[in-house]
């Protein structure tokens, strides 16, 4: 019996994985998996989602200063710094001890009306947090109240941290508030194609001043391609821009997760119809995305062009990639914090598959993984795919160790290639290490390539991930001289040690 | 002239960085090494517990946060069964730490606080099963904001923890060094031990910082608390007072620059140490620096060129006025905005009190707790070359077109503080400076025009 095994886990095709899970939050999914509660919350999810994207609407927080901080700790900043969103204006009603216990709408009010004089934004969202929502305090009333004394158009849109699995649940009711946002078409652009579920990342292009963007540039040239034109990518821009999404003729998913609720909503109010292919990524699932518009559009014959074209000039390093990688196993780390977020790692996975190697997925949690049904729609029902996931406790939101993933296939660092996403890919000098384990950096989050998607789409994004694959097969034939993050958390961080492990190891 | 603008005292919105009272006992208790925390509420917080429990790693310890995996479903049903299934199993060492710990902090997110979650009655009953003391403290986010649940936790440590004392008293306990709002205040507050050791001051206690559950026990020992905030704690106060170790609540200036170390030290080494170790101990430090920089004309340069610069400076009340007085002071820059954030009014009285003084040789304004928006905008029409801030407000600022160093804040994110080498003292003023040249560039180096200047091959022929 292997170790992981000993330990409760056990390999299931990614369907039947799914299936074999109790529903979330209750006390029988509490029992297997004990401790889960995620990273993020509704809240800041929501005050990411709308804020930043849209430069010109301010998020007002009905709640603490407290909740306020903890999305600038980390990923207002993060995503400004990285993601070239704007500086987020939070304002916040500061929300007290004694506001829990007597309410805190004069509050709300006499700040709405101070944002709508200082900040004049065209659009004021207010959200609530955990203690505002939990007492009750009236938000649809106050904004009704405040009548002509504020300018703005002001809307309410509920988010309780404590609302609904961070990653699945928070996200989906996200779907309906973002419409809601949005104005009834007055025409319908024919040749106009919008973009969902890009997260993380505005419209912007290197060409305008990006460092290092290409995602948009990625999807206007698949759309561009077949003679069709980019109408919006969502979420983004203004007030102005995201109103106006509506007059497209089709949304298109960059992920299932943020894309598919909006794309619900948006045809149930607005009737525009959509496509559920997301992420294109290898030289198949591009064409497949490509394909799926082109039909809808009535341009098979462009898309066949222009996808023959641009895999031609790819063809030959997709042949160099996979005669190095063609029969390893493919370890697809899903995130060893969160352990969230399967959709691009498993689009990362068909890109391998395309390659011939045999992808393994570990370390999704179980309740990110049955909150997230959306992505096993775009994955399962969609594409296709059915992969062996790793079922288990994950007591405590504790990853399973990449080595023990390897025992248990019984694979050498030789026969696999290692991706992972977000932060903390597993390295420990002298075993595990890119100097002699091939590892790829996948994560959306530290993927920067000049000239490149980050978030691997498309064409230039597919070339982009072959190059990175290739060099990082090569980097690690050096079997040696480790990486500094590596001998940082290994117990034998020198060379000299190695032997010493090994032959400590033997006996 | 000093002119002080608080918009603030006229509405309850704000709009600054200011991370809720559970933030404040995990940055206490995380410098306690013993004794684990255990998180019960929401994840968004939880996450902020996280990653700002990391401050006290660089040259300190570890002591894990751990959540108890509080959902939806808790917020209607409670969730207490949670809490004492994850109290148990770190109280027998199988979760997150490998034998018992000396303790075990609870705190708790705002949703389980307003269901009325009874986590003193469930913390008693782990205690009493398992013999480990677990101290719960009620600080939700909406109990006040890092410093008061610093003040909370301080409170429930010496009800818990610390004996009356009758013998002898000596030395200082310096308190809450991670309110200074230095974003190296691991590697300042070691230096200032070795600066105030140095002087013959004894430091009893930093409370806290590389401590065990033991060491807090030696707190009546000192003769004095000396807080590394401004913020007013009254409740630390009246029990220190009545444990007889009284409190410096007048503000002392943070030992940032040269002209402040000298002040800081000599005060605190007059008082509780001895003065003429402590003017010694200054003439070798500066003797150390003229070692890099006497005579060094790359110094020379760079001192020149920063004279008659134009700064603001944005951050928790004690950084942000020292580093006001040490830019003015020291490298002769004109500060023309100051923001200073604080929880309680003296925080910014106390600053406003140490800067006032440079109002006679000094025309600048001072925003007591300003939002992010005013902020930029005063800085906008000041017209300055750069800005001193945190890492938070950087996108804010660089949006204005103003280049921006972080020095402010904590340690945690994105701050390049690698180097264990303090901002604080004597010695600290060769990394201050290194660092205000750097963001000096970034204000002068023509590189816009470089771009459009650049040599493209073959531009230019027929």
């Amino acid at each position: 019996m292997s170790k992981l095994e000993a330990q409760g886990y056990r390999w299931l095709p990614l369907k039947e994985a799914f299936d074999s899970l109790p529903e979330i939050d209750t006390a029988e999914f509490n029992e297997l998996c004990p401790g889960y509660e995620g990273v993020w919350c509704r809240y800041l999810w929501t005050t990411t989602y709308f804020q930043q994207f849209f430069h010109d609407v301010v998020v007002v927080t009905h709640g603490p200063l407290s909740c306020t901080a903890a999305v600038k700790n980390f990923k207002q900043t993060h995503y400004s710094l990285h993601s070239a969103l704007p500086f987020a204006h939070s304002p916040c009603t500061n929300m007290d001890e004694n506001a829990v216990i007597m309410g805190g709408t004069d509050i709300l009010a006499d700040t709405l009306k101070r944002v709508d004089r200082e900040y004049r934004p065209k659009l004021i969202i207010v959200t609530d947090t955990c203690a505002s929502y939990m007492i009750h305090d009236d938000v649809d009333a106050v904004i009704a109240n405040l009548g002509a004394e504020v300018e703005a158009k002001v809307v309410y849109t509920p988010s309780p941290g404590f609302a609904g699995v961070q990653c699945g649940k928070a996200v989906e009711a996200m779907g309906p508030l973002v419409a809601a946002l949005m104005d009834p078409p007055k025409d319908i652009d024919q040749q106009g194609v919008n973009v969902l579920g890009v997260y993380y990342d505005t419209r912007f292009t290197e060409a305008e001043g990006r460092k290092h963007g290409g995602n948009t540039e990625a999807y206007a040239h698949l759309i561009e391609g077949l003679g069709l034109k980019v109408h919006r990518i969502m979420n983004a821009g203004g007030y102005d821009y995201l109103r106006t999404t509506p007059e497209a003729r089709v949304n298109t998913i960059h992920t299932a997760m943020w894309g598919y609720p909006v794309a619900r909503a948006m045809e149930e109010q607005f009737g525009t119809p959509w496509l559920k292919r997301q992420l294109p990524m290898g030289l198949q699932g591009t064409k497949d995305w490509v394909m799926e518009l082109a039909i809808f559009m009535g341009r098979e014959e462009e898309a066949e062009r222009f996808t023959k074209a641009e895999e031609e000039k790819l063809l030959s390093l997709f042949e160099e990639t996979k005669k190095l990688v063609e029969g390893k196993v493919l370890l697809v780390e899903c995130s060893r914090n969160s352990q969230a977020k399967y959709g691009e790692m498993l689009a990362y996975a068909r890109l391998g598959e395309e390659l011939g190697m045999q992808p393994y997925v570990y370390s999704l949690h179980p309740m990110e993984f049955k909150s997230q049904i959306d992505d096993l729609i775009a994955v399962n029902e969609v594409e296709g795919m059915n992969p062996p996931v790793l079922i288990g406790p994950y007591p405590y939101h504790q990853p399973v160790n990449v080595e023990d993933v390897m025992a248990d296939l019984g694979v050498n660092e030789d026969q696999c290639l290692y991706i992972y996403d977000d932060v903390f890919p597993y390295a420990k000098s002298g075993s595990f290490d890119p100097c002699n384990v091939p590892r790829y950096t996948t994560s959306s989050q530290m993927k920067r390539v000049k000239g490149s998607s980050f978030l691997g789409v498309g064409y230039a994004g597919t070339g982009a991930t072959y190059r990175g694959i290739i060099e990082s097969v090569k980097a690690a034939r050096r079997k040696s001289k480790p990486t500094f993050y590596g001998r940082v958390w290994s117990s034998t961080p020198f060379e000299f040690q190695f032997a010493q492990r090994k032959e400590r190891a033997s006996t | 002239m000093m002119d002080v603008v608080s918009t603030a005292a006229e509405t309850k919105m704000r709009d600054q960085f200011q991370p809720g009272a559970f933030i404040g006992t995990i940055l206490t208790t995380s410098g306690i090494l013993d004794t684990v925390n255990v998180y019960h509420g929401v994840s968004g917080c939880h996450a902020m517990a996280q990653h700002l429990r990391g401050d006290h790693v660089p040259n300190g310890g570890y002591v894990p946060v751990v959540g108890t995996g509080f959902l939806e479903n808790d917020a209607i049903m409670g969730g207490a069964k949670k809490l004492e299934q994850t109290l148990r199993l770190v109280a027998q060492g199988k979760l997150a730490v490998k034998a018992p710990p000396q303790c075990i902090w609870i705190s708790m997110s705002d949703c389980p606080a307003v269901g009325g979650e009874d986590i003193e009655g469930v913390a008693r009953g782990v205690t009493a099963e398992t013999g480990v003391k677990i101290i719960a403290v009620e600080n939700a986010g909406f109990k006040g904001g890092v410093a008061r649940g610093t003040e909370l936790t301080l409170c429930k440590i010496l009800d818990e923890f610390v004996e009356p004392y009758d013998g002898e008293r000596e030395g200082i306990n310096l308190i809450a060094p991670f309110l200074m709002g230095s974003a190296n205040w691991p590697f300042d507050i070691d230096h200032m031990v070795e600066m105030l050791k140095a002087a013959g001051v004894k430091v009893n206690l930093v409370l806290s910082r590389n401590l065990s559950l033991a060491d807090v026990k030696r707190f009546p020992m000192a003769a004095a608390n000396v807080p590394l905030t401004y913020e007013e704690m009254p409740d630390f106060v009246k029990r220190s007072d009545a444990l007889g170790v009284p409190t410096l609540t007048d503000g002392l200036v943070l030992p940032y620059g040269i002209g402040n170390s000298e002040e800081w030290l000599l005060r605190l080494a007059d008082e509780y140490g001895d003065g003429k170790k402590a003017r010694a101990y200054l003439l070798s430090e500066m003797d150390e620096i003229k070692k890099v920089v006497a005579r060094n004309f790359n110094f020379s340069w760079m001192a020149s060129f920063l004279s008659d610069k134009y700064a603001a400076v944005c951050g928790y009340a004690p950084f942000a006025a020292a580093l006001t007085r040490y830019l003015f002071h020291d490298l002769n820059i004109r500060v023309k905005v100051v923001g200073l954030w604080s929880e309680t009014e003296a925080g910014v009285q106390r600053a406003t009190e140490i800067l006032d003084p440079l109002g006679d040789s000094l025309d600048f304004t001072v925003l007591a707790n300003p939002t992010y928006f005013e902020l930029g905008e005063a800085v906008k029409n000041a017209n300055v070359d750069f800005v001193v801030g945190s890492m938070q407000d950087k996108p804010l600022f660089k949006g204005y077109g103003i280049p921006h160093l972080n020095l402010c804040g904590f340690y945690y994110f994105n701050n390049y503080n690698f180097i264990p080498w303090p901002l604080a003292g004597v010695k600290g003023s060769l990394r201050l400076f290194s660092e205000v040249c750097r963001v000096v560039d970034d204000a002068f180096y023509e590189s816009e025009a470089w771009k459009k200047l650049n040599f493209v091959p073959g531009d230019g022929r027929i």
